[in-house]
């Protein structure tokens, strides 16, 4: 699986969405899996997929899947 | 003794002669991380969690990245060379107004390598349950035998005096949460000459936010500003010791908190329910301030007429005595001051986090090491307030509970 | 300064007034305990500047009110220390703080006055004897005055003779209730009681031991709230119910009231309902102090023309409770009428000294 790939998984997993409610335009707060709990999870699914640690200002900061992909550039990610 | 929830039965022990010592331990023992990385694996599939925030952000705090990310924070302080190593036995009073609190003392002392007693509070309440069953089912597995003897839950009543002087009796460290009353209430019962107490007082917290910087946000950046401080105050009903209840502006601006309140009030509008008796509770405590004078402040209280859900009073002085006039259940005090040194009076020694907000970082930094103030333990950003770490309270914890052998 | 409608007030039948003529009474004297307790009252006089509520009012629902937990916080009185000739504690269910009630001659002989003439609009004119489910002991220490010592004095005075029931240890002495049977069951009598005493002091044991009293010349008097007899769910129909069948009382009234109004009691009548008086008022809130419309429950608020000595005439408990009706009860007797529902759920967070 590409990085991109996983990264989408990540977020269908950790968010617990269907596929078809996935698109690269989520945010934060805009649909009602992604809260403050399910961000919690949607972290820990990145960690894990990624096998890396998120600094607390990143997690704060992680606010779009499209901001995502800039945060994940600082631990050597690239989607 | 009433203690009516032993979880870790005493393993039998087949050959008696050569009876393994569990404990104490390394410092962040593999087996131990391993146990809660299980207990946050565990959680985070479970059904309910979506119900308990508090639950969530558990589950969330030992997962794997947490725990490697507290280990690295400790050796990165370390002699490598030492050898850090538990104390032996801690035996914890945790306290009843954050119900999972428990939880983390726990944490700390297994972390630091020892066994651990933890007094658990007399109510239970829903997601201690769920987390108690999680622990329980672990502890049975295999994997996780070794375990048993480092764990073991009691519940007896608060008057029980008997009880909490026996475990004192036989411990290496005492952790006591629950406050300055709890504290005196406990440290009647002494503890051997060579154990230690870790006592968590009664703290205040607060906040630091400019409002220039406030002002140069765009409208998402804003609210999701705005949400961050939601969560620190309303979050554990502004219960939790590192719950800020006051905010210091630097650099007034008007205009711009003006627009921070709107976009914060219409996130408390959307996600806070209040129930009756918070409502009173909260108005009683806004009015025994009110009844003080506020410490002799001129104070303006600014509530969205017609709801209870947020109290803001703004205070014109400020003085120590001003902190133990919490209100709790979302209220927040607010004072204006032009530079820092304004507030060298009112730090004192109760003063625990300090929330910021597009401060200054070094000057911050440089205000603490020239104004001799005895308090402030914890500098966050916003947003972070409630985060638990072994860093608290001023105090390395996994320091607190572990010896340091020096080897040369 | 405001007219003191009092001694108007006093001359009327206690549950006479309707709604109109009441209201401009009450109101008079609201505004008129408003201004003194403002005036006397320095912590008192601090919240409502801080509240900017100091003007007089036009409706009763917009005087200012204290939550009832700040007596538990604050010591208000608006005598001098001199005159004060009791204080009163409430029994806190919370088991630490207990709001403390100061009341010099003045109003402890209103409260009296009051309280009579009130329950002698159910009961009569007529003294009787009194069989009360609880100890002597609780009305002999002087000094500590607590909501169960205060209601039986204060129900002593309806009394001819007393018998009490219990003994020291609060344990059921059945030759007291048998020498009262023999005395008293004749005639008119009223026993007189905590709520959860008599069902777990009376009812109970009558049930345990088996005993068959007849009762039936008994009105029965109970209060104090049944937060205690929550874990068994007894409601008040059920209660009623079992003092019928194991001895026949049939006149059963529960009482509501605070230890922070004391003597302006709401007396439940024969329809069930707890009634105001010309001496008091109810307000319903909810959650954010709004007012609820009839049939909605929240909040009780509670209004009493007595308290001069303390500012307790406007209070906001952590009850619930609900509206009825107003001047429309079949029992005859004008004024509002509500049910009161017990504690608001969730107790008060104590904060981090809080290991209990």
């Amino acid at each position: 699986m590409s990085n991109d790939d996983i990264y989408r998984q990540a977020f269908i997993e950790g968010l617990s969405i269907e596929e078809n409610e996935f698109n690269e335009e989520l945010e934060y707060n805009t649909i009602v899996e992604w809260d403050s709990i399910g961000h919690m999870s949607l972290m820990s699914a990145l960690e894990d997929a990624f096998n890396i640690s998120l600094d607390t200002d990143d997690i704060v900061d992680f606010s779009s899947f499209q901001k995502g992909k800039e945060i994940l550039q600082k631990y050597q990610v690239a989607i | 003794m009433l203690a009516n929830t032993f979880l870790a039965p005493q393993t039998e022990e087949k050959n008696e002669k050569i009876k393994a010592l569990t404990y104490p331990r390394e410092v962040f023992d593999q087996g131990v991380v391993n146990f809660l990385i299980a207990i946050s694996q565990r959680l985070q599939r479970h059904g309910s969690i979506k119900d308990y925030p508090d639950l969530a952000s558990l589950a969330f705090w030992c997962r794997p990245a947490n725990i490697e990310k507290l280990k690295i924070q400790f050796s990165r302080t370390s002699n490598k060379q030492n050898i850090y190593q538990g104390l032996g036995k801690v035996f914890h009073i945790t306290p009843a107004n954050v119900p999972l609190n428990f939880f983390y003392s726990l944490c700390f002392g297994l972390l630091a390598g020892n066994a651990n007693t933890v007094r658990l509070p007399s109510r239970q309440s829903p997601q201690e349950k769920i987390l108690l069953d999680v622990i329980n089912e672990l502890i049975k597995e295999k994997l996780f035998s070794s375990l048993r003897e480092l764990i073991s839950f009691v519940r007896y009543p608060s008057d029980d005096e008997q009880t909490t002087e026996g475990y004192s009796k036989n411990c290496d460290a005492r952790v006591i949460w629950g406050g300055d009353s709890t504290i005196e209430k406990i440290r009647k019962f002494p503890i051997p000459a060579r154990a230690r107490d870790v006592a968590f007082a009664d703290r205040y917290s607060f906040a630091m936010l400019d409002a220039k910087s406030v002002g140069h946000l765009n409208f998402s950046e804003l609210n999701r500003f705005a949400e961050n401080f939601y969560n620190d105050v309303y979050t554990l009903n502004q219960n939790a010791c590192s719950s800020p209840h006051l905010i210091i502006w630097t650099n007034r601006e008007d205009d711009s908190e003006k627009r921070f309140w709107s976009a914060f009030e219409s996130i408390v509008r959307k996600r806070h329910s209040l129930n009756h008796s918070a409502a009173v509770s909260k108005f009683t405590q806004l009015l025994v301030g009110a009844s003080e004078d506020f410490d002799g402040a001129e104070a303006t209280l600014t509530s969205d007429q017609k709801q209870n859900h947020l109290y803001r009073i703004a205070v014109n002085k400020i003085s120590p005595s001003l902190s133990a006039l919490r209100i709790g259940n979302g209220a927040i005090y607010e004072f204006h001051i032009k530079q820092l040194d304004e507030l060298n009076l009112l730090i004192n020694e109760k003063f625990q986090t300090l929330c910021y907000f597009g401060v200054d970082i070094d000057s911050l930094k440089q205000w603490i090491l020239k104004s001799n103030i005895r308090g402030i333990d914890r500098i966050v950003p916003v947003g972070q307030a409630l985060d638990i770490n072994t860093l608290w309270d001023g105090m390395d914890l996994i320091r607190q509970l572990s010896r340091e052998i020096s080897l040369r | 300064m405001f007219a003191d409608t009092i001694e108007t007030i006093d001359q009327c039948a206690p549950f006479a007034l309707k709604e109109a003529e009441k209201n401009k009474l009450f109101l008079n004297r609201i505004n008129y305990l408003n201004q003194h307790h403002y005036e006397n009252c320095a912590p008192y006089q601090n919240i409502i500047n801080f509240l900017g509520s100091d003007k007089p009012v036009k409706q009763l629902s917009d005087a200012q009110y204290l939550p009832v937990q700040l007596f538990k916080h604050k010591e208000l009185y608006s005598i001098k220390n001199e005159d004060i000739v009791k204080t009163m504690t409430s029994s806190g269910t919370s088991g630490q703080q207990v709001s403390k009630i100061f009341l010099d001659k003045k109003t402890a002989n209103k409260q009296t006055k009051v309280l009579s003439k009130i329950v002698k609009d159910f009961i009569g004119g007529k003294r009787l004897p009194m069989l009360i489910i609880d100890t002597i002991d609780t009305i002999k220490k002087r000094s500590a005055f607590s909501a169960r010592t205060a209601a039986i004095r204060g129900f002593s005075i309806f009394a001819k003779s007393q018998y009490f029931l219990l003994n020291g240890d609060l344990s059921f002495n059945e030759n007291t209730l048998h020498e009262f049977h023999s005395k008293f069951s004749h005639e008119p009598f009223l026993i007189f009681g905590f709520t959860s005493f008599i069902y777990e002091k009376f009812i109970s044991e009558l049930e345990k031991r088996n005993l068959n009293y007849d009762l039936s010349q008994a009105t029965l008097i109970h209060g104090g709230g049944w937060k205690k007899l929550e874990s068994k769910a007894i409601s008040n129909h059920a209660y009623k119910e079992k003092l019928k069948s194991l001895c026949n009382i049939t006149r059963v009234h529960n009482y509501y009231g605070m230890v922070e109004q004391t003597g302006s009691i709401f007396m439940e009548c024969e329809e069930g309902r707890l009634h105001c008086s010309n001496y008091s008022d109810i307000l319903i809130r909810d959650e954010h102090f709004q007012l609820c419309g009839h049939g909605e429950n929240g909040l009780i608020q509670l209004l009493s023309l007595l308290p001069g000595s303390y500012p307790g005439h406007n209070i906001l408990t952590e009850d619930m409770g609900k509206i009825i009706g107003i001047d429309d009860c079949p029992c005859g007797r004008k004024g509002k009428t509500f049910q009161a529902l017990g504690r608001a759920a969730q107790a008060e967070l104590r904060g981090c000294s809080d290991v209990s």
